[in-house]
């Protein structure tokens, strides 16, 4: 038989199986559809207001209004890259709304980087994203890594555990961690990735004085450097495969954040797509 | 979204969705995966209904998304084990189809990407150039080698795929 024949009949027959539920899977872009459209209504508000406010100095000067009207899907659709020299944990730098693509740090140069939906409030410090300094009690923060180490005791500046060994014995090195309360893993999935997720709690009240720097705790390592985290504070760990290549994402939340807030940093966690490295 | 405008990408969804999945299905090679890829295209695609995209064929628009974006996933990812793709329990059964699938998940992404929009979904060289955005002669080449590897490698199965024909 001819290879043209057989593959004009074949690939019909073979992929028969492929028969999804299209109405489960209507209702599941529909759903993804909404929340994404969700945080960019808040980029559509502030892109519009700064809009308003070009318009009226145009028109201030005596400028052209002929111009035609702007288009907010347009910006947004554009992606851009964080710029690591920008902003400081006390003093995140204020970001435009729209796509950034970020570097997993303390990845290698040719791990997929994040492409992360920003929406109004949010500020950068250098490759982070957050909404204010540390200790702002409505802070949310978000980090993308590859952490390389787990932190037996994260109050303590003592050991950390190597885990070279993938997702599973980066998440198995992390429920076992003293101070930050683990939660039991669960399997999440973002972009088509597999991992788990793990949420952590560092008590309001806590002692943070006895501390290794009498400010912090360090749960995580990342290559030569760490994650730390605060009094107050929440955070959860996407622990992601990538093709045997684990990476790490790490939400926080400062103990005022409302509920919207931190849905709107879940839905900013669980949007996030993976792209080429640049 | 105004309702009208739901109710025709619901249409379009019902209509391009399996098609779609299965091409994006047999480039990925994952079925978990090429759900993902798909339903983010038509993501996409909702998310510009109305707009820009009113100017293309959406169902053109939303193939040309979802290709592409397999063609760029499957360069970076490992092979998967063609079972992924079928159901293993009536496998047995259709071994010219697993034979098939395993040789066509051998190909390069993008020769993979031609032949499932060439022969699966039965469009012409033009079109399936249009869509993974290089030119016909480009797809031509793909094509060629692909069926030049497919023949090789299925020679046994394409002889007695055509003595039971014969029978």
């Amino acid at each position: 038989m001819p290879i043209d024949e057989f593959l004009r009949a074949g690939l019909p027959a073979a992929l028969d199986d492929v028969r999804p539920d299209v109405e489960t899977d209507l209702a599941v872009v529909l759903r993804r559809a909404g929340r994404r459209s969700r945080l960019r209504r808040t980029g559509y508000t502030v892109a519009l207001v700064a809009a308003a406010a070009v318009a009226a100095i145009i028109l201030g000067r005596g400028g052209d209004d002929s111009r035609g009207t702007v288009d907010p899907v347009a910006p947004l659709d554009e992606v851009q890259v964080l710029d690591s020299e920008r902003g400081s944990a006390d003093d995140p730098a204020p970001l435009e709304t729209g796509r950034y693509a970020i570097p997993f740090i303390g990845a290698a140069d040719n791990t997929p980087w994040g492409e992360v939906e920003v929406p109004a409030g949010w500020g950068q410090d250098r490759l982070l994203l957050a909404t204010g300094p540390d200790l702002d009690p409505h802070l949310r923060r978000i980090e993308l890594l590859k952490v390389t180490g787990v932190s037996t005791d994260p109050c303590n500046n003592g050991f950390m555990e190597s885990v070279e060994g993938g997702v599973t014995a980066t998440v198995k090195a992390l429920t076992k961690q003293d101070t930050v309360r683990p939660s039991e893993p669960r399997p999440v999935s973002i972009d088509g990735y597999a991992g788990q997720l793990v949420r952590f709690h560092v008590p309001v009240g806590y002692e943070i004085e006895k501390c290794w720097d009498g400010e912090s705790l360090r749960p995580i390592g990342v290559g030569s450097s760490w994650a730390s985290v605060f009094p107050g504070w929440t955070y959860r760990l996407w622990v992601l495969d990538l093709d045997g290549d684990p990476v790490t994402i790490l939400a926080a939340h400062g103990p005022d954040t409302t509920p919207t807030e931190l849905a709107e940093l879940t839905d900013m966690v669980e949007g996030l797509h993976f792209t080429e490295p640049r | 979204m105004r309702k009208r405008d739901k109710d025709e990408f619901e249409r379009a969804f019902r209509s391009a969705y399996r098609p779609v999945l299965q091409t994006v299905s047999l480039v990925l090679q994952d079925r978990g995966r090429a759900e993902e890829v798909t339903q983010d295209a038509f993501v996409r695609l909702y998310e510009r209904w109305g707009g820009a995209v009113a100017y293309e064929h959406p169902e053109a628009w939303v193939r040309k998304v979802a290709v592409r974006d397999a063609i760029r996933r499957a360069n970076r990812e490992r092979v998967v084990p063609v079972v992924a793709l079928v159901d293993t329990q009536t496998a047995v059964d259709r071994l010219p189809d697993l034979d098939l699938l395993r040789a066509v998940g051998a190909l390069p992404p993008k020769q993979r990407a031609a032949v499932a929009l060439h022969y699966l979904e039965d469009l012409p060289v033009d079109q399936v150039a249009e869509l993974m955005g290089v030119a016909s002669a480009t797809v031509r080449q793909h094509l060629f080698k692909a069926r030049s590897k497919l023949a090789e490698r299925l020679g046994e199965t394409l002889e007695e795929v055509a003595g039971d024909a014969d029978r």
